[in-house]
Formats: C-alpha cells, sequence, structure tokens
C-alpha cells in the first residue's frame, strides 16, 4: 500500500467512524485499516476499539485474525490500558480462544515486571511476533521505561536478558549507549565498565533527607508570586 | 371526593388554590357524553388532576407541573394505583381532548409506574418502547418549543428510558422459561428496544439540542434565540438544553453498561465541570448517576487516583444533600449510589499502590475500616461481593441464540 492509499484509508476511517461508527457494514474498512497499522507499525486505539465495539454488537461478524491484531497492537501500547478495555468488549467463551489467554499472560508478565519470563513464553507466538512490524521494539521501549524508573545502575548482562537482545552485554550497550537516534543516550558507568547509568528522575533516586527542611523554608520571591494569597476571591 | 388534608399539608389540597381551568364546567367544557364506562369510574380527583395537568402543561406553567409532577403524580398513585396501573390513555383522552403530545407525556408516566413492578407484561414493555420513539421524534421535529417541562421530569425521562432498555435485555436473556411463541416473537422483533436505536436516539438528541455548542460557547447559544431567525438555536431553549444535556449523560451510562468505558469517559468531554452553575447540579439524581457511572469509569480503566477523587467528593456532596430529599424516590435512590461507591471506594483504596486515604478520612472509616484490610490482604471473594455489589447491570448488546434456550448473561 502506497503513502497516499494509507492516508487515504486514515481519512476514510475517520470519517466512517464519525457518522456510522455502529454501522457493521464499515467493518471491512476497519479491518483494512487494523491491517495496515500492523504492516506500518502505525496505532490508532479509537479505530481498534470501535471494530471490538462492532463485534461485541455482532458476534457473527467476529473475525479472530483482526482480534488478534489489535491485541498485539494494544500490547505494545503499555502502559496505557488499551488491552485490557479491548478485553471487556470480548465474550468470556471467546476469551479461551487460542492464542488469547496466552496473550493475556503476556501482559500480566510485562506488567509485572517478569521479563525473562516473558521473552521465554513469548516464543510461542513467534509468528505473530514477525507478523506485527514493530512488536519487539515497542515490548524493549515498554521495558526501558520500567527499567530507567527502577535503576539507577544495571549490569550491561543483565539488561539484555532482560531485553532479549542476542548478543549479550555488547548488544545492550549499543542499544542504551549507541550513537543512533533509536538509543536511549545512556552512559557507562566509569568505575564500571560492565555497568550503565540510568538518568536520574524523581522515580529511580533515593529521597533526600533534606526534603522536610526543602518544604519549610519558603522563599520571599514565591510568596510574592502567588499574590493570590492575600487577594479575597 | 375532596383529599382529606387533616394536616393542612396534603398537597392533593392543591385544588383549592388551583386557578380556574375555564370558565364553563369543572371538566373545562369537555362534554361527558362520550366517556366511556371506564372513564366514569375513574376517581374524580383523578380526573381532575388530569384535566389540571394537561391546562398547565399547555401554558408551560413550570412551577405548576413540577408540584404536579413531583407531589401530586405519586400521591395520587399511591391512593389509588397501588399495585395496580393507571387508566390507559384511550380512557382518559376525552379528558384532556385527545392532546396528542400530553398523551405522550402521560404514558411516559403510565409506562414508568408499570415497570415499577419488577416484572412487567410483554405488552407494557412494547407500549413503552414504542411511546419513547413517539415521544423522542416530537421533540426531534421541533415539536416541543413552546412547552416547557421541569429539568426533573427531563432526567427521569432519560434515565427510565434506559432503565427500561436495562430491564429488556435482561428479560430478553432469560430464554429458559419462555414458551416457543414467545421465542418467535421476539426473534421477529429485533427493532423493538433495539441497541443501535437507543443509541441513535440519545445521540440524535445531543445533536438536536445543539448543547455542546452551548456548553463550548461558556453556557450560551451560539446562534440567535428568536425562533423566527434563521440560525435559531435549539439549545436557547431550557428544554432541548436538558435533553440534550442529560442525553449525554444518558450514554455514559449505556457505554458503561456495555463496557465500553474509555467511549464512556470520551462522551463527557464537552461537559461543564468548571462552570460556577453545572447543569448536572440542577437535578440531584442526575449529579449522583454522573459521578457514579464516571467514577466507575475510571476504575474499571485503573485510573484508581481519579476514582478516588470522583467518588470522595460525591459522598461528601451527598452528605450534605441528603436532608433535602427524604421524599421516597429519590432519596432510596441516592441511598444505594450512596453505599456502592462506599464500596467501589474501598476497592480503589485497596487497589491503588499510593496512600490515597489521607483524601477522605472519616468517609470510610466508620462502615468500610474492617473491608479494607481484608481487601488489602487479598481477600478475593470479598473484592467479588463488593464488586458484585456495587457495579452496575451490565447487559450484552448482542441479540441472544434462540436457537438455544438457556438463559445467557
Amino acid at each position: 500500500m502506497s503513502g497516499v492509499e494509507g492516508f487515504e484509508l486514515e481519512q476514510e476511517v475517520t470519517g466512517l467512524l464519525q457518522t456510522r461508527r455502529y454501522d457493521p457494514e464499515i467493518l471491512p474498512r476497519l479491518e483494512a485499516y487494523v491491517a495496515q497499522q500492523v504492516a506500518l507499525n502505525k496505532y490508532d486505539s479509537d479505530a481498534n476499539m470501535a471494530v471490538m465495539k462492532l463485534y461485541q454488537f455482532y458476534p457473527e461478524r467476529y473475525h479472530q485474525r483482526t482480534v488478534v491484531h489489535i491485541l498485539a497492537k494494544s500490547l505494545m501500547a503499555l502502559p496505557a490500558t488499551d488491552f485490557l478495555c479491548a478485553m471487556y468488549m470480548i465474550a468470556l467463551p471467546r476469551q479461551t480462544e487460542h492464542p488469547l489467554p496466552l496473550l493475556s499472560e503476556l501482559v500480566r508478565l510485562l506488567e509485572t515486571g517478569m521479563f525473562h519470563e516473558f521473552w521465554a513464553r513469548a516464543a510461542e507466538v513467534k509468528t505473530l511476533r514477525s507478523e506485527v512490524t514493530g512488536f519487539d521494539g515497542e515490548v524493549r521501549n515498554f521495558m526501558i521505561s520500567v527499567i530507567a524508573r527502577t535503576f539507577s545502575r544495571i549490569e550491561l548482562t543483565d539488561l539484555a536478558k532482560m531485553l532479549n537482545l542476542e548478543g549479550g552485554a555488547n548488544a545492550a550497550k549499543d542499544f542504551v549507549c549507541g550513537p543512533e537516534e533509536s538509543s536511549y543516550g545512556w552512559r557507562i558507568d566509569p568505575e564500571s565498565s560492565s555497568c550503565v547509568l540510568i538518568p536520574p528522575t524523581e522515580f529511580n533516586s533515593a529521597a533526600g533527607t533534606s526534603a522536610p527542611t526543602n518544604r519549610e523554608r519558603l522563599s520571599f520571591r514565591s510568596i510574592v508570586a502567588s499574590r493570590s494569597l492575600f487577594n479575597s476571591t | 371526593s375532596v383529599a382529606a388534608g387533616s394536616q393542612g399539608t396534603d398537597s392533593l389540597d392543591w385544588r383549592s388554590r388551583a386557578a380556574p381551568v375555564a370558565a364553563d364546567g369543572a371538566h373545562g367544557g369537555v362534554s361527558t357524553e362520550n366517556w366511556s364506562e371506564e372513564l366514569h369510574q375513574v376517581p374524580e380527583g383523578v380526573r381532575h388532576f388530569l384535566v389540571y395537568f394537561r391546562a398547565k402543561f399547555r401554558e408551560a406553567n413550570i412551577a405548576e407541573i413540577h408540584s404536579l409532577y413531583e407531589d401530586v403524580f405519586s400521591k395520587l398513585s399511591a391512593r389509588h394505583y397501588k399495585g395496580t396501573d393507571w387508566p390507559s390513555a384511550e380512557i382518559i383522552a376525552p379528558l384532556v381532548e385527545d392532546d396528542e403530545i400530553f398523551l405522550l407525556l402521560y404514558k411516559e408516566l403510565f409506562f414508568r409506574h408499570a415497570h415499577a413492578n419488577p416484572q412487567p407484561a410483554l405488552q407494557m414493555r412494547l407500549g413503552a418502547w414504542d411511546n419513547y420513539c413517539k415521544l423522542f421524534n416530537q421533540f426531534l421535529n421541533n415539536r416541543m418549543l413552546e412547552f416547557d417541562l421541569p429539568p426533573s421530569w427531563l432526567w427521569d425521562i432519560i434515565d427510565e428510558f434506559i432503565y427500561q432498555f436495562e430491564a429488556w435485555c435482561q428479560y430478553r436473556a432469560r430464554l429458559a422459561s419462555k414458551t416457543e411463541e414467545e421465542i418467535e416473537f421476539l426473534r421477529d422483533s429485533e427493532h423493538v428496544w433495539n441497541v443501535n436505536s437507543v443509541l441513535q436516539y440519545l445521540h440524535a438528541l445531543v445533536n438536536k439540542s445543539n448543547v455542546c455548542p452551548w456548553l463550548l460557547n461558556g453556557n450560551l447559544p451560539v446562534g440567535s434565540s428568536n425562533p423566527s431567525d434563521d440560525d435559531f438555536d435549539l439549545s436557547a431553549l431550557a428544554v432541548y438544553r436538558y435533553i440534550g444535556y442529560f442525553s449525554i449523560i444518558g450514554l455514559l451510562r449505556i457505554h458503561c453498561l456495555l463496557q465500553d468505558y474509555r467511549l464512556a469517559l470520551m462522551v463527557l468531554q464537552p461537559l461543564d465541570f468548571d462552570s460556577s452553575d453545572p447543569l448536572y447540579t440542577h437535578v440531584s439524581a442526575c449529579h449522583v448517576s454522573l459521578f457514579y457511572y464516571m467514577g466507575f469509569a475510571y476504575l474499571m480503566m485503573r485510573r484508581y487516583n481519579d476514582a478516588v477523587r470522583v467518588f470522595s467528593t460525591t459522598l461528601m456532596h451527598i452528605g450534605r444533600i441528603k436532608q433535602f430529599h427524604t421524599r421516597s424516590y429519590q432519596y432510596e435512590q441516592i441511598n444505594k449510589r450512596n453505599e456502592q461507591m462506599l464500596a467501589l471506594l474501598s476497592i480503589c483504596f485497596a487497589c491503588s499502590p499510593l496512600q490515597t486515604e489521607q483524601a477522605s478520612p472519616g468517609l470510610l472509616r466508620e462502615k468500610y475500616a474492617d473491608k479494607l484490610n481484608k481487601l488489602r490482604s487479598g481477600d478475593v471473594s470479598l473484592f467479588e461481593e463488593l464488586f458484585l455489589y456495587a457495579s452496575p447491570k451490565f447487559i450484552s448488546p448482542s441479540v441472544p441464540d434462540y436457537d438455544s434456550p438457556s438463559d445467557s448473561n
């Protein structure tokens, strides 16, 4: 599908959702749009949820392949709760059809930080992962965001295992410290070349012991700035 | 048959202060010749009420309509029609000169009364659906321009419409106890209480009323307030504004019932939460319903902090207004939502990783402190129990499988 055709489909779907959201006849166009998202690594959660809703209203139109693709895209959107919202609209009997239970399990493993176990189970959906462009990349992105909130420094070999990178410590180094745009700009620990430092944020830094004192000190400037304290409303 | 108002506060005494309906005759000049047997049997108090009610409706006399609707109707119901139906519209039509629009409103009350019975007859369910379609079409065809209805009635219309839709879905899903004929009938009646039609009516009312532009324009109509102008804006009329606004909240509720919480929250975007006088505060039941469903949607999307904020503020608000609502119907409803929100709030506290209990000290401590401890220690059956108690009555939008005669749901 060319770039122009792709954009046209996107426009068409936006229009359909505004005027005929509950009309099952728009399903073929929406399903094509899902396939496009899968091929081009794009994401439109509103359109995908509209598909799930139509399948809920018209169970005879339920198309498992599209549902699996939507769930895979929703997994890639973590930490957004899209996967959860999609599952709410699937009838209970359908939720037991392969590979839905496996996908739910994969989401659970990601949400609870069990990254080694995730990759072990994910081997069971290798075909799906290669079909959905960018799947592994988005999963690693999510994992990095979790790691960055939890660690201030980490061994490269551990990082490589968590991210399932072939090539061990070196691959991990390239992934997070490399010069490419896609890397995260982390630095090797000057004190230990097998570790990498993660930029400090409020999440991965120890709470400062001077915190209570800071709160007691109000600068004159901040009082003047909040002049509303002196105005009656 | 004057009401025995010994305390003097009996509002059935309204007739003593009522303006005369017509100069000639107690029945507004309507001759009694074409009265049916059944009409003669309707109690005189009820007949007077209907004549007066219709007259005030025609005058768009909001204050009188409000008190007739809120007080007199329920008192007459309790006195004459407890456990039975009001007289049908056909029977009482001569009293109101076959006033088409008034009769649609009367039937709304008639069917609502019939649905107070948890198992209304199929004919009642069908009649109610047909009546709502006709009533909403009046709004959509610009037939409500000269009339006005109190906001509480407009809210109740939407609220009851959705309640009866829920009741129909549950009725339809119970296949095991149905006869072959009933199942055949259902198979052929997919248009009745059809989920798409329900959604379309609500969307149509929102669009027709033009309430979204009104909200975005700082609660002012965008177009002209003059009905004879080309760019006359219906949101200038309170009756349209309210029905549109309440339909938005109706959509929130329906999407929650259909388990689409994301869309439920999306439809709320135009609402005037930051206004100094938001429309949802004009009817208490609306206020409570809005935040109950909103909080529930947040909870289901794991936005625990947002859910806690919504539930806590609403619970405090209910605590303040309860004293003004000791009249039966609204009070019970508000009380029930109060209890449900406490249960949901404890679930939120148990699931949320942050210590947000500081937000509402004392609210939970009294009733649910004990349960909260059990939830925090992982008592799954208590989660289930509280959730089942506090969650809305979910419905499945799809048509049941009539070929497998068992109860689904």
